[in-house]
């Protein structure tokens, strides 16, 4: 080896790149993310669980049209994603890594909504900044944070938790992921939790 | 830009490409390699000790070394940004390792 480097200089590129995430350190978000400092893990207490149905909601979209968990009843399993608040580090993260795995989505029969407390005004801004995004944004703005709050994920300061709520095509819980809100939760945990639902 | 190299004779085995999944797991890299063909190595930097040592760039971010004959190496290229044109970037990168 080292002979061969004496003979032919090799030259490294070294990339540096958000495979499924990492948005909010991407150069296309510079200079436009808040970042909150470290928060609280988790400041709510679960008015949910496992096995039982998921409270139905309707929300309005990003794209204009309102969203309710119902309409998928009997045709797709649903993850919610609920992440705090836009134009912060690691909710800038955790929308686009989605982007990567909507095949596994796919695959699983599955769909996604994501759901901030921000007004549409702002998510459209936001989403906007990372590109396509292929499921449906929606706004818990008002009354604030309302669904948050009936899944008991609304923290005190306004904003949610970071969660992931599995709900299958009969509309009952299959699990629930709260997460340290300062840190982006795995999509392994999020991929295998699918297969398994959908397997059920 | 993988590809070019590979086509080229002058540079094939002599130039590397590897790419660092800022934050991202063994999973999610792998997902992402496998998801867009990438045919280089990716490796993984979930807690961003890599991205933290380089000083928490922003992505996409080119860092190139040249590895010299005695096998000292230097950094040649360090700077923030794809640029639009990945067949110019890599010109401009190969002329500055002196391979061109």
């Amino acid at each position: 080896m080292k002979e061969n480097l004496i003979i032919n200089p090799i030259t490294v590129l070294i990339l540096l790149l958000s495979a499924a995430t990492v948005f909010g350190a991407s150069e296309a978000f510079k200079g436009n993310i808040y970042n909150p400092g470290q928060l609280k893990p988790v400041d709510s207490t679960l008015k949910v669980k496992v096995g039982q149905a998921a409270p139905d909601f309707t929300l309005p979209s990003v794209s204009g049209e309102k969203i309710s968990l119902s309409q998928y009843r009997g045709k797709k399993h649903v993850v919610i994603s609920f992440v705090p608040a836009a134009w912060t580090p690691v909710c800038s993260d955790q929308w686009p890594g989605y982007n990567i795995v909507k095949q596994l989505f796919a695959e699983n029969d599955a769909v996604l909504l994501g759901i901030t407390v921000d007004n549409i005004p702002t998510l459209y801004a936001w989403t906007n900044q990372m590109g396509d995004l292929w499921f449906p944004v929606l706004s818990d703005f008002w009354p604030h944070g309302a669904v948050a709050d009936k899944y008991g994920l609304l923290r005190s300061d306004g904003v949610s938790e970071r969660a992931l709520i599995f709900i299958d095509k009969n509309g009952i819980i299959q699990d629930i992921q709260v997460s340290d809100i300062n840190v982006r939760p795995d999509l392994a945990q999020c991929a295998t939790t699918l297969q398994k639902m959908n397997k059920k | 830009m993988y590809g070019i190299i590979q086509a080229d004779e002058r540079f094939k085995g002599r130039v590397k490409l590897v790419g660092i999944g800022v934050g991202n797991s063994a999973f999610e890299v792998g997902y992402f390699k496998k998801a867009y063909n990438i045919p280089f190595p990716l490796f993984p930097d979930g807690n961003f000790s890599i991205h933290k040592k380089i000083g928490e760039v922003r992505t996409p971010f080119f860092i190139c070394i040249r590895i010299n004959k005695d096998g000292s190496h230097e950094v040649f290229y360090s700077k923030v940004g794809g640029g639009k044109d990945a067949d110019q970037l890599l010109q401009r990168l190969l002329q500055d390792s002196g391979l061109l």
